[in-house]
């Protein structure tokens, strides 16, 4: 399972220096309404949440290099597998990951609306710990990353459709600082 | 000789007894509700009281399935004594149990209430009995009520005077939502918040005496149990590990929790000794293991896994460690819960219909029925009595709370406060 | 050497002694070889003919024997065939006669047979003949009879007629000599009389045959009667038993329908209820006969019973039959088909 995962990376590594270009303008209205610009930071999602995660914006280090980038991640029902489209996004995540030991990123795994609460929570939690291995896998350090589950508490879109579905059954990956 | 014969004579008369009589067999009956009226109490006091007794009596049995109430559009008289009582009336409207009352004012807000139960077909008196109460507390009056009535009625203990805990969620704005854990009587009224946050709350799960309730809250944007003291409103956070800290479940002696971490990399079981804070980890298993609960003598546990490629409910012996699966029938069954004799599991069952309905399996015989009709039904609990499971539902694209009896023959909604209604969880009796 | 010089002649001479033994030995044992040969000779007989011939080269003597048993054996044989054809002859003849006998018994039989038929039939032709006779005499007799009567009818309505014109000539000869009218009512009343014997005579005739009539006709049908009463007694037994069955399953339906069963109720339970009925089908009591152990199952079992109130087909019951069999009733409660 590793090795091939470390072999999906490697090949990944050598597609990114191609399609990184491409796909840019596409990714950035996906990723954009979710997760409220990748530029600003931390903490825009639970209104008022209690304690950490509401840090400033992080500044200091090139958030632009990663701003055009993919930043929400879709699964399949009852599924943990990353889909094939997101991993140039995630590869190129990583590679700034890896250059930038001190920003660190939150991975907030969702499931749809069916089945029980609590094991779309696991399911979450698996979905994010999915995305954290790829990250890992290509250069970025554990220590930099913190994997949660939201199970179907914060649907991205309400709704009981398949449409909803597939936007709620995602991870998504937000910048903070320590 | 003298036996021979004293065998034939009585051959001979049991068989002609057997002759005199001419046996029938009944072996099938109709399923309707019984006809009840509940005549309004009479009030012999001056100021009107501020709740209908006889009011709330009548909805609590009309919701229990068992019963169909008398309108009071209807009846010919109000009697609130038996020699008040005309049973060919009663008769004549096909009523099979008459309920009369009255209150009577006993000084400062104290109130007496007499309340009698009659068998109208046989004309006799099955229940008679004089409460003490309140102005204030005639609700739970009434629920006391109900529950006596319902015991003499259907033989099984009644559960009125139970709560609910459930979860709210309100879309405030785009980016902002409210998550409130409410506590109710059993049917949705005096609802009371004991928790408000602007992050998930969930998992509800009440201590075995009804005094605590634990919990798991998002609050510090990372999930984390709780367990609050319901008299004081104190509470405490009693897990917070990285990851999964989930589906908290008190064990029937009151001194464990059942609980999910997924401190080890992989959601797991574990058994917290509350005492000593001890963690006991008891799943080892690469796949998905949640939702804890105990079966009632407290010597196994059922949880969810999808070890076996789909979410299936086991069971672990406690002492031996040993797990076998419960769950065969359809690609879905999770979040079961256990009826008090341990006899019917109640779950979050997908099969054919591809639809998430609340199925009850019989562990006696492995047979499934499934209880609801709807598309994405979750969270059953069942009554203490193990009459009625309350469940979460949709309806026209909102959370709220439904029942049904675990026969399948009832089915209500229940009244909806404002928003997402979800995650209900049944208390235990209540002193 | 010199005795190798004896060897030679005394082996002659005991060959010559030998063979003078064995010359003579053929008439000394004559009598007791045939014994010992027996068995050979009970083989020669059952091989081929060709080898019985090359037995004689062998011992001539033997042969001989042999051939001469041979011939007493053929001989034997033929005699005995001759006797066998002579008695199959004798047996055929037999068989011959015996066919004969049963042809000709059949023959009989058959005749008889044919007998027999004739006269059934001339028997069946005679009583139908008879029949037709009775029933043409019957006409006959019936005709006679009509005649008779119609012929009785017009005399009377003759003598009538006549007696009213001999009245109106009475009336209109009144004034005529009394001698006259005194020889003529004589005759008269004379008339009437042996008209009036006869028409008594001819109805007792009548009454008679009626009677006759009558009595027979109450005969069949008192025998008709008899018949029918024996069937109706097992027709009656079982048509009771079907009535009785019926009323089982309408009062189970009545019940069934009035029979709300409680929640608490679990396949396997069982209440009996006895019911007192009264003749209109109206519920005169009921009580727990054997109680289910649960208090409301027995209640809801006796509840099905108040709440049915009457059960109006058994007042149709015949009364006998329903106080023989319906009247205490016992009904037994026991769902099936529970969930559980």
């Amino acid at each position: 399972m590793r090795v091939m995962n470390v072999g999906k990376a490697l090949a990944l590594v050598a597609a990114v220096a191609i399609m990184a270009g491409c796909s840019s303008t596409s990714t950035r209205t996906g990723a954009g309404d979710t997760s409220g610009a990748a530029g600003t930071g931390t903490g825009t999602d639970g209104a008022s949440a209690y304690g950490a995660g509401t840090g400033a914006g992080v500044s200091g280090v090139g958030l632009e290099e990663v701003a055009t980038l993919r930043t929400v991640f879709y699964f399949d029902f009852d599924r943990s597998v990353v889909q094939q489209e997101g991993f140039a996004d995630l590869e190129a995540h990583a590679r700034f990951l890896s250059r930038n030991p001190s920003v660190s990123v939150r991975l907030e795994g969702h499931a749809d609306e069916r089945g029980s609460r609590e094991y779309n929570m696991a399911l979450g939690e698996r979905r994010a710990n999915a995305v954290e291995r790829l990250l890992v896998v290509n250069g970025a350090a554990a220590n930099q990353i913190e994997a949660i589950s939201y199970g179907e508490e914060r649907p991205a879109v309400t709704g009981s459709h398949e449409g909803a579905w597939a936007q709620n059954r995602r991870v998504e990956l937000k910048y903070v600082t320590r | 000789m003298m036996k021979k014969l004293i065998a034939i004579l009585t051959l001979m008369l049991t068989s002609t007894w057997l002759q005199a009589q001419l046996v029938v067999e009944v072996t099938q009956g109709v399923d309707s509700p019984s006809p009840v009226a509940v005549v309004p109490f009479n009030w012999s006091g001056t100021s009107p009281l501020p709740e209908d007794i006889a009011q709330v009596v009548s909805q609590n049995l009309e919701r229990s399935g068992f019963f169909r109430m008398m309108s009071r559009d209807n009846m010919l008289s109000f009697p609130s004594r038996g020699d008040q009582v005309f049973f060919r009336d009663w008769r004549i409207s096909s009523t099979d149990y008459l309920v009369i009352g009255r209150v009577e004012p006993v000084g400062g807000d104290q109130v007496s209430i007499t309340f009698e139960v009659y068998d109208v077909l046989k004309e006799q008196r099955i229940v008679s009995q004089q409460v003490a109460g309140t102005t204030g507390s005639l609700r739970d009056a009434g629920h006391y009520i109900s529950d006596v009535i319902f015991e003499a009625l259907t033989g099984i203990k009644g559960a009125f005077s139970t709560r609910i805990v459930y979860v709210t969620a309100e879309q405030l704005a785009q980016d902002r939502q409210r998550f409130r854990l409410q506590i109710a009587d059993w049917d949705g009224m005096r609802p009371r918040t004991i928790l408000e946050s602007s992050e998930p709350i969930l998992s509800p799960s009440w201590s075995f005496d009804g005094s605590k309730i634990a919990y798991v809250s998002f609050e510090t944007t990372r999930p984390s149990i709780y367990v609050q003291h319901l008299a004081t409103g104190r509470r405490e956070r009693i897990q917070s590990f990285p990851g999964l800290n989930g589906a908290p479940a008190w064990s029937p002696d009151g001194n464990r929790m059942a609980l999910v971490l997924s401190k080890d990399g992989n959601p797991e079981i574990y058994v917290l000794n509350l005492n000593t804070r001890e963690l006991d980890r008891m799943t080892h298993n690469s796949a998905i293991d949640t939702e804890p609960f105990w079966a009632p003598d407290g010597r196994s546990l059922y949880f969810t896994s999808d070890r076996g490629g789909s979410p299936q409910i086991y069971r672990l012996d406690m002492s031996s460690r040993n797990v076998e699966r419960v769950t065969f029938e359809g690609n879905y069954n999770a979040r079961g819960r256990l009826t008090q004799d341990g006899r019917f599991l109640a779950m979050v069952h997908r099969g054919q219909s591809r639809r998430f309905q609340i199925a009850v399996q019989d562990l006696q015989s492995g047979r499934i029925d499934i209880l609801t009709n709807s598309d994405y039904d979750e969270s059953p609990s069942i009554a203490p009595n193990g009459s009625i499971i309350i469940y979460a539902t949709q309806q026209g694209n909102r959370g709220v709370l439904a029942a049904v009896s675990l026969d399948g023959r009832v089915r209500f909604t229940m009244p909806a406060p404002s928003g997402d209604v979800r995650e209900p969880a049944w208390s235990p009796y209540l002193q | 050497m010199e005795i190798r010089g004896y060897i030679v002649p005394s082996l002659k001479a005991l060959a010559v002694h030998l063979l003078v033994i064995v010359t003579v030995s053929g008439y000394w044992f004559d009598h007791s070889k045939p014994e010992h040969r027996t068995p050979r000779h009970i083989q020669a007989q059952m091989v081929d003919l060709s080898t019985l011939q090359q037995a004689p080269q062998q011992n001539q003597q033997a042969a001989q024997q042999a051939e001469e048993q041979r011939r007493a054996e053929q001989q034997r044989q033929a005699e005995q065939q001759r006797l066998e054809q002579q008695r199959a002859e004798q047996q055929r003849a037999e068989q011959q006669r015996q066919a004969e006998v049963q042809r000709a018994e059949q023959q009989r039989v058959e005749q008889q047979r044919v007998e027999q038929q004739r006269a059934e039939q001339q028997r069946a032709e005679q009583q139908r003949q008879a029949e037709q006779q009775r029933i043409a005499e019957e006409a006959r007799r019936n005709e006679q009879e009509l005649a008779a009567r119609r012929e009785a009818e017009a005399r009377q309505k003759a003598a009538e007629e006549a007696r009213k014109a001999e009245e109106a000539e009475r009336k209109r000869q009144q004034e005529l000599a009394a001698q006259k009218a005194a020889e003529e009512r004589k005759r008269q009343e004379a008339q009437a009389k042996a008209e009036a014997e006869a028409k008594a005579q001819r109805e007792a005739a009548e009454a008679r045959a009626r009677e006759q009539q009558r009595q027979a006709e109450a005969e069949r049908v008192q025998a008709e009667a008899a018949a029918a009463a024996a069937a109706a007694q097992a027709a009656a037994a079982q048509a009771a038993n079907v009535v009785v069955a019926d009323i089982s399953s309408y009062i189970a339906g009545m019940l069934q329908r009035n029979w709300q069963i409680p929640s608490t109720a679990r396949n396997g339970m069982q209440a009996v209820v006895s019911i007192n009925l009264l003749p209109n089908g109206e519920i005169n009591s009921v009580d727990i006969h054997t109680s289910s152990g649960d208090a409301v199952f027995d209640r809801s079992a006796v509840q099905a019973v108040l709440r049915t109130e009457r059960f109006p087909r058994v007042a149709e019951i015949d009364p006998i039959l329903f106080e023989r069999r319906v009247r205490r009733t016992l009904v037994t409660f026991r769902p099936e088909g529970l969930r559980w």
